[in-house]
């Protein structure tokens, strides 16, 4: 029973790290950015290219960092050119013209993907021994641990960022009232560039440590994004604790399913949109989403 | 007495509605200015103008002899130029000490990243200087409390003292007084008279005529998006334009 409340944990934690960039979007700019999966599968390639390339020179785990930060950087950068060049000049347009761009680019980047890096998988060939250990009756793998530690750490600085720092508070301003954060002397512009910048390298990040056990491959993003995606509603898009608690729910919930409940692992995907549905029935606007209306 | 802010043909329509019509308005420095006139006369969408929340459809706005028009709002701001709303418009879900820190966001030299590895510095900076408007404005012992939880004078304060965190030279006031009671709105007299005496200009919008003819050196009647009328409040009050716009033309009317 803890060993799948672990296992559903480890999942969680990368939907949950995922889910932040689409939460993180959606406050500030009230936008979901359907590309973010495609934004972070990139991130993982580049990861991969950088970290093949210098384990040949380098200690593996120097590498494997370095490969993150570049994966991270990567990410970061496509997402504040995608944001420049695809959702910017549609800031004023209706609502569903950069929802548009978003799923186009999205269908570019993981055709592009397909194109250069080729539609094969590929794998981080072992960066570390994964043998498991075992604790008690529990299971635990290096990778699983690795995943755990570096997804719980993020969010934790995230979320004193969010709180306590002056970009942290400009972020909650713009989202609350951008107009009145303008007045403030806050360049929207700037913090809109920085959230996507914040929520494509946590994304990054995710995307390396889940190819870690599995593959990568041009699609990678579209199913992690999907769900991630289904997180954050889940939660409360929007909500940065409700993206957390979401994503967690649903890793969590996804493995009781399989293990406990013996949902066919074939059917382990409907787990998540069976949820979503409830959810959309129960609370439209989600667990820790609140339904405010604005006052003119 | 030198002019701070000046507009040159002001005008701004939405369709064929006429907001704002060709308005040269003229404030001065140090003093406190009232801008009257009747319901949908234009006054806030002035403001907005000026501010650069909206952008006029003619005309020109000068804030010390620079033309300022089309200039986006946080670079209004940092020219010193801050302004409440008639419907108050705080971070509801900030904390009082928050909502002020947030207009302290400009002051430092402000590199995303950077910022990072100073936070104690500049925090400290911000703090003190926020900390300084809730003294002043009576809000320090609620520092904690989330906007939305004030009552609704508080709140007025708050989005007073968040707007000269920002360091204004020049305070634009819509309708500050509105929902304030006696008490009230005489401790808001005062403060806004002190805050002249310490040389800061204001501009305010409001329909509380008691506030207005008391605190204001010289006021602008606005109606129908025109200046009909503009001098100290005495010249104001016997002005046959204004008397007409406010009451209608019939003089039966006393008061």
């Amino acid at each position: 029973m803890l060993q799948h409340l672990l296992n559903g944990f480890t999942v969680g934690s990368i939907y949950a790290l995922v889910a932040l960039g689409y939460t993180l979007v959606y406050g500030v700019l009230k936008f979901i950015n359907f590309a973010h999966g495609d934004v972070l599968m990139i991130g993982t390639y580049i990861a991969l290219i950088v970290f093949n390339f210098l384990r040949t020179f380098i200690e593996p785990s120097i590498a494997f960092i370095i490969a993150i930060l570049a994966g991270m950087a990567s990410s970061a950068l496509l997402a504040v050119l995608i944001e420049r060049v695809a959702y910017r000049p549609l800031r004023h347009a209706p609502r569903l013209a950069p929802l548009l761009s978003a799923i186009g680019l999205s269908v570019i980047l993981s055709n592009t993907a397909a194109l250069i890096f080729g539609t094969k998988s590929q794998r981080f060939e072992m960066p570390f021994n994964n043998t498991p250990i075992h604790w008690g009756n529990l299971v635990v793998t290096p990778y699983q641990g690795l995943i755990l530690l570096t997804s719980l750490t993020m969010m934790v600085l995230l979320h004193f960022f969010i709180k306590m720092t002056r970009t942290g508070k400009a972020m909650r301003a713009v989202s609350e009232k951008p107009m009145v954060a303008q007045l403030m002397g806050i360049d929207t512009d700037r913090i809109i560039r920085f959230t996507f910048i914040l929520g494509s390298a946590l994304g990054a990040v995710a995307g390396i440590l889940v190819s870690l056990d599995y593959k990568v491959y041009p699609t990678l993003g579209s199913l992690i994004g999907l769900k991630a995606f289904i997180a954050a509603v889940i939660g409360g898009i929007g909500n940065i604790s409700g993206a957390m608690l979401g994503g967690i729910l649903l890793g969590v919930l996804e493995t009781y399913g399989v293990a406990v409940l013996g949902i066919p692992v074939g059917y382990k995907d409907s787990v998540a949109f069976v949820l979503l549905i409830i959810i959309l029935l129960w609370r439209p606007s989600g667990i820790l989403g609140s339904n405010k209306r604005e006052k003119i | 007495m030198t002019t701070l802010l000046s507009t040159q043909g002001l005008s701004r329509s939405f369709g064929g509605i006429v907001a704002v019509n060709d308005l040269n308005l003229q404030i001065n420095k140090g003093i406190i200015t009232g801008l009257i006139g009747p319901n949908g006369a234009g006054k806030t969408t002035s403001f907005n103008c000026i501010t650069g929340l909206d952008s006029p459809t003619g005309g020109r706005v000068f804030f010390n002899d620079r033309d300022i028009t089309g200039f986006s709002p946080p670079r209004i701001n940092r020219l010193g130029i801050a302004r409440t709303f008639q419907n108050l418009r705080l971070f509801r879900d900030m904390t009082v000490f928050e909502n002020v820190m947030v207009a302290r966001h400009h002051t430092s030299s402000f590199s995303t990243l950077l910022s990072l590895l100073r936070i104690n510095d500049e925090e400290k900076k911000i703090q003190i200087a926020a900390g300084h408007w809730l003294e002043r404005l009576g809000l320090w012992t609620h520092r904690d409390e989330r906007a939305q939880d004030l009552p609704y004078g508080l709140q007025k304060r708050l989005e007073l003292a968040r707007a000269m965190a920002t360091e204004p030279t020049l305070l634009f006031l819509d309708e500050p007084a509105a929902g304030l009671n006696r008490t009230e709105t005489e401790q808001l007299m005062t403060t806004l008279r002190d805050f002249r005496d310490e040389g800061l200009s204001i501009v305010i919008i409001e329909h509380d005529m008691h506030l207005i003819m008391n605190v204001c050196e010289q006021i602008t009647v606005l109606n129908f998006g025109q200046m009909i009328g503009q001098g100290t409040p005495k010249q104001v009050r016997t002005n046959p334009l204004v008397i007409e716009a406010y009451l209608g033309k019939d003089d039966h009317a006393t008061r």
